[in-house]
């Protein structure tokens, strides 16, 4: 994390006013012609993208550092975040929102081979694109022009995965397993808190072995944060990112997801142009195929989206960093175009990426998420090797 | 640099007003059915819509 002393850098008026007032014109436009429940949504991601970009919570650079350096830091906020989703999503899913009339659905999904693979090739491409699925987002929304490029080919990329997704789902796969339908919600939420545990010591092991020390306290401070203007402490993008995704569960009436809506505006845009998206065998199914053919806007993993977007731009206003722009070269340029190409197609092999198959596969008891979380480290070690060509 | 990132997310939030106002919506089209526990056909944006708690064969 950063350690620029914040109160040096000038809060960005001009970015601030135009984030506010792009939030303002959405957030009219969804009360007024979509739905309350797609306003709260948007205020979420809002929420999500201020966070994210505050405690600089990425998993990519996160497990990078362990695998170069055995740093853990990152990768034991994110454990931390997960045991505390656990035990949040373990105890709400399957029972009413409060926001709406409804039961709240958890992210299962099959463990299969589309899940192995597509797993591997996102934790490969994130190394390369520089940014995860939430992670592209909020970089992208701060001002960062490259992971503006990773994510237009995240897009197509994301196209591309629907196109050959009949293929890969239609290979072997055991099916999906819910921990919360096989055990009770207790016994769900110490299975897995037992094994996030086993993972932390794990790790902080290594770390310590490594690196001769290890400071379990380095989540919780940063030596010059702000809540308004940041940098947070890891810890604070853990709490955050789990009280906003439990809004979201109880809004939305599922788990926080990214990458669905990559694959939509990448459709919207290629039936735009003439391409027969909507007779491709996955937007036939029952949500893609109503996501389509209705406005980007109702679609909710779209709305959360440019919550974050805006999000993380108000908030790299207000911390003033907004005007770092890094210059860019042809290697980075490459390994934009080819991380955000193969992060879109593994995440639709996969059910999602680290947000939508990782976080809520885990978060709600399912196998895919830990399948997923396997895989995408082993690929994310294969990725560190490789980006050492582009970087 | 700034100017040329600004350009872009401004017309890319602009698009996508664009495509609403052209498209329109139906009220909470993709979620699922309120007042129910049971149906939940479509739930959740993984890709295989869904049903009955999500439960994907």
């Amino acid at each position: 994390m950063s350690e620029i002393n914040i109160t040096k850098l000038k809060i960005d008026r001009p970015v601030l006013v135009y984030g506010i007032l792009f939030s303002i014109l959405f957030s009219y436009i969804l009360f007024n012609s979509v739905g309350d429940r797609h306003l709260y949504v948007f205020f979420i991601g809002l929420g999500l993208g201020v966070s994210l970009y505050q405690a600089a919570f990425g998993f990519t650079g996160g497990w990078r550092n362990f695998i170069e350096k055995r740093d853990s830091k990152s990768l034991r906020a994110q454990l931390i975040m997960l045991a505390l989703a656990v035990v949040v999503f373990s105890t709400f899913i399957n029972s009413k929102s409060f926001i709406y009339d409804g039961t709240m659905i958890g992210a299962i999904a099959p463990v299969g081979t589309s899940v192995v693979i597509g797993s591997f090739i996102f934790g490969l491409a994130m190394q390369l694109g520089g940014g995860c699925g939430s992670g592209t987002l909020f970089t992208a929304g701060s001002g960062n022009l490259k992971m503006v490029i990773t994510l237009v080919f995240f897009i197509i990329g994301s196209l591309l995965g629907s196109y050959h997704f009949e293929f890969w789902t239609n290979l072997p796969s055991l099916g999906g397993f819910s921990l919360l339908n096989n055990f009770s919600k207790i016994q769900t939420i110490l299975i897995q808190l037992s094994l996030l545990t086993l993972i932390y010591i794990y790790i902080s092991r290594l770390d310590f072995k490594y690196n001769n020390k290890i400071e379990h306290s380095d989540i919780t401070s940063n030596s010059s944060h702000s809540f308004i203007r940041g940098p947070w402490p890891l810890l604070w993008g853990s709490v955050s990112l789990v009280f906003f995704s439990f809004l979201m569960l109880q809004a939305a009436g599922h788990p926080w997801s990214v990458t669905f809506a990559f694959g939509l505006w990448g459709a919207k845009i290629a039936s735009a142009i003439g391409v027969d998206v909507a007779s491709w065998s996955y937007w036939q199914l029952e949500y893609p195929s109503t996501a389509l053919e209705n406005s980007v806007l109702a679609d909710p993993t779209t709305v959360s989206n440019i919550g974050i977007i805006l999000g993380a731009l108000i908030g790299s206003a207000l911390s003033g960093k907004i005007n770092k722009f890094s210059s860019l070269n042809k290697k980075l340029i490459i390994a934009a175009v080819l991380g955000g190409l193969f992060m879109g197609y593994g995440a639709r092999l996969a059910f999602g990426c680290n947000i939508g198959a990782l976080f809520g596969g885990i978060a709600s008891g399912s196998l895919h998420g830990w399948v997923w979380f396997l895989f995408a480290f082993l690929g994310s070690i294969v990725g560190v090797k490789l980006r050492k060509y582009f970087y | 640099m700034k100017i040329t990132y600004f350009i872009l997310v401004t017309l890319f939030f602009v698009v996508l007003i664009w495509e609403h106002d052209n498209q329109g919506v139906a009220y909470n089209p993709l979620f699922h059915v309120e007042g129910g526990d049971e149906s939940n056909s479509i739930s959740m944006p993984c890709g295989l819509g869904g049903s009955h708690n999500h439960n994907h064969k």
